[in-house]
């Protein structure tokens, strides 16, 4: 398991408020599972567990994604055609992997445009409440 | 080798998912290739076994909560599949009133059908029909589905909380509501969700189910039963685990009067067999042995006919109501097993109120084709 850097964060006032092994608020993270579930599989195809750890790991543990939540996301991502599986075999197992398609692609591109956007809005408004007064 | 927790837990939400069997069965199967990868992948770091596995069950959540999930994306291919499913139900009813509706003058080849519980039938005598549905309906439901029937001329949300919407349509529709926000929650849905919605010339049977989508949000699948007058919105997976068993005494559907040909030539056969007035057993073997196989074809002939018109009935009825939610198409809900003319029927309650509903549509089908006979 890995243990994620405990690094005291500023808040508003100066004061230390959160350490960098606070979870994500789940509301901040639902509105772009989408996006970040099309960017892991935009380097190459993977399974479930694979995209599970990849988005754990890129947040430093931070984004505890469940394997309820992806499940239901990668079906209805295919569903939608923005992704497609194929599988394989595993010993006796059978392995669902995803790749992403072309319709994929322009959806992330056209989310990753939307999601800078948004964070530059906020950011900005977050700078000069943030300022030290 | 999968835990009998997993095991468990995958056969709670395989019997709870509305979709079909071949759908199960892939999200099984990888689900099952998640559990054993992460199994893997925590013991080889240390974790015990044990531990191990409590952590990837936890991770799995609650099983009724990831139906929520996965019947949300069955519910827009279902949208879908409902409109051909409508269509065949058309050309179904269509078919089974043609069915149910006198034969043509001069086609001897008119499938023919004889109550076996009703000999008064090959006297040419319709029979007396009896009600369809044993189960008594309840006036305070019926109450409930007729304002929901009701059309408003215009409906208008403007970014008012689910919560809102919710007692705006009580108003509205001035029937008894209660919401089961416990389960809703747990599917994730905020009553404070904004909705906004613009309607003219709807039902409100229409208005609800449009509320419910857009206040469920993407994951949750809500919906709503009837129960002694009180509309209860909940989840779709707390829905399918309330089922009741009702008894549907069909044997009206299925009597009618023979064709007179085969009357005539039933009349005829059995003269030969049992001579004048003669009947029973003691005087079968003196018949002309032709006639006797002809009986038999003729009773065979018969038989078939019943079997078919049975079976003919259950596939109106699993198309007709709730087409998914029968064990038979994937679904976890409803059953449907025949003893007798008797139809014993598992299903929630709104179905079954469908159900008797269907049938009374049949009966009264069934009637006008007797009376245009008998006229």
């Amino acid at each position: 398991m890995k243990t994620a850097t405990k690094t005291r964060i500023p808040g508003p006032d100066g004061e230390q408020h959160m350490d960098s092994s606070t979870k994500f608020d789940p509301n901040l993270v639902r509105g772009s599972l989408d996006l970040v579930v099309l960017a892991t599989l935009a380097d190459g195809e993977k399974y479930g567990y694979l995209i599970l750890k990849r988005l754990r790991d890129a947040s430093r543990e931070r984004h505890d994604i469940q394997a309820g939540t992806l499940y239901p996301i990668l079906h209805r991502l295919e569903h939608d055609g923005a992704i497609r599986g194929r599988w394989e075999d595993v010993g006796e197992r059978r392995r669902k992997w995803y790749s992403v398609t072309e319709k994929g692609r322009q959806s992330l591109q056209e989310q990753a445009g939307l999601w800078h956007a948004f964070a530059d809005y906020v950011n900005a408004v977050l700078a000069p409440a943030l300022r030290p007064t | 080798m999968i835990s009998p927790e997993f095991d468990k837990f995958l056969e709670h939400l395989g019997g709870c998912l509305r979709l079909s069997q071949s759908q199960r069965d892939v999200i099984r199967t990888e689900l099952e290739d998640h559990f054993e990868s992460q199994l893997a992948d925590l013991t080889s770091g240390g974790m015990s076994s044990h531990d191990a596995m409590t952590k990837v069950l936890d991770e799995f959540g609650d099983a009724a909560e990831l139906v929520g999930r996965f019947s949300q994306i069955g519910r827009k291919r279902r949208w879908f599949m409902r409109s051909a499913i409508a269509a065949s139900i058309v050309v179904t009813a269509t078919l089974v009133t043609s069915f149910l509706m006198p034969p043509q003058p001069g086609n001897p080849f008119t499938p023919g059908f004889i109550n076996a519980a009703s000999p008064s039938g090959l006297d040419g005598v319709p029979s007396v029909p009896v009600p369809v549905a044993v189960a008594t309906p309840n006036p305070n439901d019926d109450e409930v589905h007729a304002a929901l029937g009701k059309n408003v001329s215009e409906v208008k949300l403007d970014d008012v909380t689910f919560a809102d919407a919710l007692s705006y349509f009580q108003e509205l529709a001035v029937i008894n509501i209660v919401v089961d926000w416990e389960a809703l929650e747990l599917e994730g849905v905020d009553s404070d969700k904004q909705v906004s919605l613009k309607l003219k010339n709807v039902s409100l049977s229409r208005t609800l189910e449009l509320v419910l989508e857009i206040g469920g949000g993407p994951f949750a699948d809500l919906g709503y039963q009837v129960d002694d007058g009180v509309l209860r919105v909940t989840t779709q997976s707390e829905i399918c685990k309330r089922t009741e068993v009702r008894l549907y005494n069909c044997a009206s559907l299925f009597e009618r009067e023979n064709p007179r040909w085969l009357e005539d030539e039933v009349k005829r056969v059995v003269m030969n067999v049992y001579g004048p007035g003669g009947s029973g057993a003691t005087n079968y073997k003196a018949g002309h042995p032709s006639d006797r196989v002809r009986l038999e074809a003729m009773s065979d002939l018969l038989e078939v006919a019943g079997r078919r018109r049975v079976e003919e009935l259950c596939r109106v009825i699993q198309s007709s109501v709730d087409p998914d939610s029968w064990r038979e198409s994937g679904g976890s809900a409803g059953s449907l097993t025949i003893f007798d003319d008797v139809f014993v029927i598992v299903q929630t309650a709104d179905n079954h109120d469908a159900i008797g509903r269907l049938l009374d549509k049949l009966n009264s089908v069934r009637l006008a084709g007797d009376l245009a006979r008998s006229g």
